[in-house]
């Protein structure tokens, strides 16, 4: 039993009144010795035990109507039905038949839990049930009986649209309703349906909720670039990561979608598990959507994403190989991702224009030129690569010895491809001397996070990289032969790495909901109004700023739809309810009301029954 | 007690025009001179023939009545404001036994309240006189009635027929008290009882709602007089009703006394009845 008042079970506490009134009235009374008491008895013979009886039944029965009034006022309500017959009532019933309920048969259970919803209340009682995504008006809602609830429960279908619950309850019809009005939604309770829900709505009542569990509850933790070194020149993998929320074991499709670009897979995810899924996309595909097909239309099922670099790479390459040039030179457009310009010297060249310098064939470096790169590659969003040939001067071992050094041992952390090492290798005297490999072991495979400092040593002929911080080091001097490979695995894979260690942490295009937009005026929602500064981010969806799209999702932890609609409800003072044993029930304030009235009757009845 | 026994009976005895009980006695006592009223029949003539003067003849009282007083010294006799019913029944037992004993009369008594608390067999001497009244002057109320038991037992032990006197309230199941009383008609006693009550037991004058504890027993009840006055009057009165139709009927004289009541009353049933003894 619950009392929706239980303030007043303090005033049960005056029963204690009418018992210390009975015994002072008792003490206060004369005691008289008589002769004759056997008279009295005889003309009390047959109502002296009733009479003593009486005046406990008079006592008990003003404690029990003081009893009985207090309950009654604290509202007592039973989770089962007193014989069978449920609480009188105005039920509010707001039914979902958003799309997210198409999942499985999601929509028939609501409807079969809004049948028991209505079954629970009295006969009595009146209903309106409001359908979540309603093409009517909610405006023209009103109170009907049993038989027409059902009805309309009946017509109620699954329809798109804007579906909140506080628009739901905007169009209740308060003023009308005859009992005191319970208001229940059933539904999945996502996020969005609470989005508009203010509790002043229903005059600060509860909301009962009963929920309709979620088809699936997966989501997109990241969506990131696979390791570069492996990417290839004419496309790039993503790698999408999932979490099942369910307890239960999925199955479904993932797809990704980026201009002409869509590509998908079926999936399986263990109960409470993380997947790792790759799609190879194309370089010039680098904005996009990854969509889960699980209880389809889900806002949370949708994941933006945005790898496309924030500007084009300016390229500076110092040296007299073409092969370089042309390779990245197949790029043209303000938004390409490569602006090349050459040079045969740094010279006076003003490195601030560049991103990355590469040098290309170089020999040795003036001192000069050599304080002017280090002031550069202290610059964030600044890089070197340096591609080096037969032989090199010392001012150039020297400046590469400083980003070559490797600080800590390598095993077993660190990117290490090695097979072996050469050990007769010019390259090999910067580590040499740096004393950085002394620990190193050979493992046919490690691999570590991505800012690490890398060492790759490939095998047979391919070129010796060293990737540390903002420098790259690749030992194979570029010629016709190995164009291609530097491409493909060498030189476009350790720019983009740059840009990504460097230049992608400055610039953050992905943002969460809930987080703040920082700089107003920086930020267009989609609906192209700039956004003002500490602004929530309160939809997933691409958001633009300064031209570049900024990808706004739901972080993946909420993407745990039970959880965060549960967190939400509680935040709202939402009551998840079970309708078999919460709802309906009975009202006892009237039947103990009734006991108190019978109470004060009965005593009544005993003071002038003698 | 002897004193006030003496008061009160001489008192009433001064009251008296006529004595109903002169000349039945046998024993000569004197002579006075005729006076006019005297009956005719009274003259000795042996006297007149010899003196020429109307002389009637006085005698000594004599009897051989036995009676017996029986005091009632229950609880329930304790009751009273200004004189409980006991000390009413104490002093009128007091002027019986001195209203015998003045006669010659053998005089017993018993004090009883469920049982028989100590019992004086009649005599006409003065020692049992004064023992009688150390006895009625003990007698203190305490004890439940058992008045139909008490009457059984006397019965039983009163072998020679007298006067029975009872003094009690007759507060027990009159139909056995009854029976009981006439058990001692049976053995041809006459009886004599006089029922002593207080104004409060008849009238129920009591106002305001109390506790009625009962003076025998501890059982007690809260009553409302007002509301069950009128019942409680109906149902003494027929209590009284019926003891004295029953009483009348099976020829015991019965009086209703009331402490309030001087003892003239008791005494002149007391007479009454005696003078039809004779």
């Amino acid at each position: 039993m619950t009392f929706l008042n239980p303030f007043f079970l303090f005033g049960t506490l005056l029963v204690a009144l009418p018992i210390l009134i009975h015994l002072w009235f008792r003490k206060r009374l004369k005691r008289i010795p008589f002769s004759a008491v056997r008279f009295l008895k005889i003309i009390e013979a047959r109502r002296f035990g009733w009479l003593r009886l009486r005046e406990w039944f008079i006592l008990a029965a003003r404690c029990l109507f003081i009893v009985f009034l207090f309950l009654s006022l604290a509202r007592p309500n039973l989770k089962s039905r007193v014989f069978g017959i449920g609480r009188r009532s105005s039920v509010f019933l707001i039914v979902d038949n958003s799309y997210s309920m198409a999942y499985g048969d999601n929509f028939e259970r609501m409807k079969d839990l809004a049948l028991q919803v209505i079954s629970m209340y009295s006969s009595n009682s009146e209903f309106c049930v409001v359908p979540l995504c309603a093409s009517l008006n909610n405006d023209g809602s009103f109170w009907t009986t049993v038989a027409s609830a059902k009805h309309a429960l009946d017509k109620v279908h699954l329809a798109y649209g804007q579906a909140g619950i506080g628009a739901a309850l905007s169009g209740a019809p308060k003023a009308d309703a005859k009992y005191d009005i319970d208001y229940v939604y059933i539904g999945d309770g996502q996020v969005a349906n609470f989005m508009d829900y203010r509790r002043e709505a229903i005059e600060q009542r509860i909301l009962y909720w009963i929920r309709v569990s979620t088809g699936g509850n997966v989501g997109v933790v990241s969506v990131r670039l696979k390791d570069p070194v492996a990417v290839p020149m004419e496309d790039y993998v993503v790698e999408v990561a999932l979490v099942n929320h369910w307890r239960r074991h999925w199955s479904g499709k993932i797809g990704v979608a980026s201009g002409s670009y869509y590509d998908e897979q079926g999936v399986t995810l263990q109960p409470d598990a993380e997947g790792r899924f790759d799609f190879r996309l194309p370089l010039n595909a680098q904005t996009g959507k990854v969509m889960i097909f699980d209880d389809s239309l889900s806002i949370d099922n949708v994941y933006y994403f945005h790898k496309r670099f924030p500007r084009s790479v300016k390229v500076l390459v110092l040296g007299e190989s073409p092969y370089l040039v042309q390779a990245l030179g197949s790029e043209s457009g303000p938004r390409s991702t490569f602006l090349v310009q050459t040079a045969k010297q740094l010279g006076t060249v003003d490195l601030r224009r560049y991103d990355v310098v590469v040098f290309d064939g170089m020999r040795d470096i003036s001192e000069s030129e050599r304080i002017r790169l280090i002031d550069h590659l202290r610059n964030p969003g600044s890089g070197l690569v340096a591609i080096l040939g037969e032989g090199f001067g010392s001012n150039l071992i020297d400046f590469l010895s400083e980003y070559c050094m490797v600080r800590e041992p390598l095993v077993p952390k660190g990117y290490v491809i090695v097979d072996w090492i050469d050990q007769n290798h010019p390259v090999f005297r910067i580590f040499e001397s740096s004393g950085a490999l002394r620990d190193v072991q050979c493992y046919g495979y490690t691999k570590t996070e991505a800012q690490s400092g890398v060492i790759a040593r490939f095998s047979g002929d391919d070129p010796f990289i060293v990737v540390r911080d903002n420098v790259a080091v690749i030992t194979a001097a570029l010629n016709e032969q190995s164009t291609n490979f530097v491409y493909s695995r060498a030189f476009v894979p350790v720019v983009l790495r740059l840009l990504m260690s460097v230049v992608q942490e400055q610039q953050r295009t992905e943002f969460y909901v809930g987080e703040e937009v920082i700089q107003e005026g920086l930020v267009k929602a989609p609906t192209g109004e700039f956004m003002r500064a500490g602004e929530e981010f309160t939809s997933p969806g691409f958001h633009s700023s300064n031209g570049d799209t900024v990808c706004v999702n739901v972080v993946s932890e909420e993407g745990n739809l039970e959880a965060l609609s549960a967190e939400r409800a509680e935040i709202l003072n939402i009551k998840e309810v079970d309708p078999y044993q919460d709802l309906g029930g009975s009202d006892l304030s009237s039947f103990f009301l009734i006991l108190a009235l019978v109470s004060i009757l009965t005593e009544l009845g005993l003071i002038l029954l003698r | 007690m002897d004193i006030k026994a003496r008061l009160v009976v001489e008192g009433f005895l001064s009251g008296l025009h006529a004595s109903p009980f002169k000349g039945f006695s046998q024993e000569f006592a004197d002579y006075r001179q005729y006076m006019p009223g005297d009956e005719v029949k009274m003259i000795d003539w042996k006297v007149y023939g010899r003196s020429d003067r109307f002389y009637v003849k006085e005698f000594q009282e004599e009897t051989n009545l036995r009676a017996y007083i029986l005091l009632d010294k229950s609880g329930s006799m304790g009751y009273g404001k200004k004189m409980s019913k006991l000390e009413y029944a104490k002093h009128l037992a007091a002027c019986l036994a001195y209203m015998l004993f003045r006669q010659k009369d053998s005089v017993g008594i018993a004090t009883f309240d469920r049982v028989i608390d100590e019992i004086i067999p009649p005599s006409a001497r003065r020692t049992n006189f004064m023992m009688l009244l150390r006895t009625i002057e003990k007698a203190m109320p305490a004890g439940e009635t058992s008045l139909h038991n008490v009457l059984y037992s006397l019965a039983q032990k009163i072998k020679r027929r007298g006067l029975v006197i009872v003094l009690s309230d007759m507060f027990d199941d009159p139909d056995e008290t009854l029976k009981a009383l006439r058990s001692f008609r049976y053995r041809k006693h006459e009886i004599l009882v006089l029922q002593i009550l207080d104004k409060d037991e008849s009238e129920f004058p009591f106002e305001e709602s109390a506790i009625f504890s009962d003076l025998e027993s501890d059982s007690e009840m809260v009553v409302t007089p007002g509301l069950i006055r009128d019942r409680y009057r109906q149902r003494f009165s027929a209590f009284l009703n019926y003891y004295h139709q029953e009483l009348l009927q099976s020829h015991i004289d019965h009086t209703v006394l009331h402490t309030a009541m001087p003892y003239d009353k008791a005494l002149f049933a007391y007479l009454h009845k005696r003078a039809r003894l004779v």
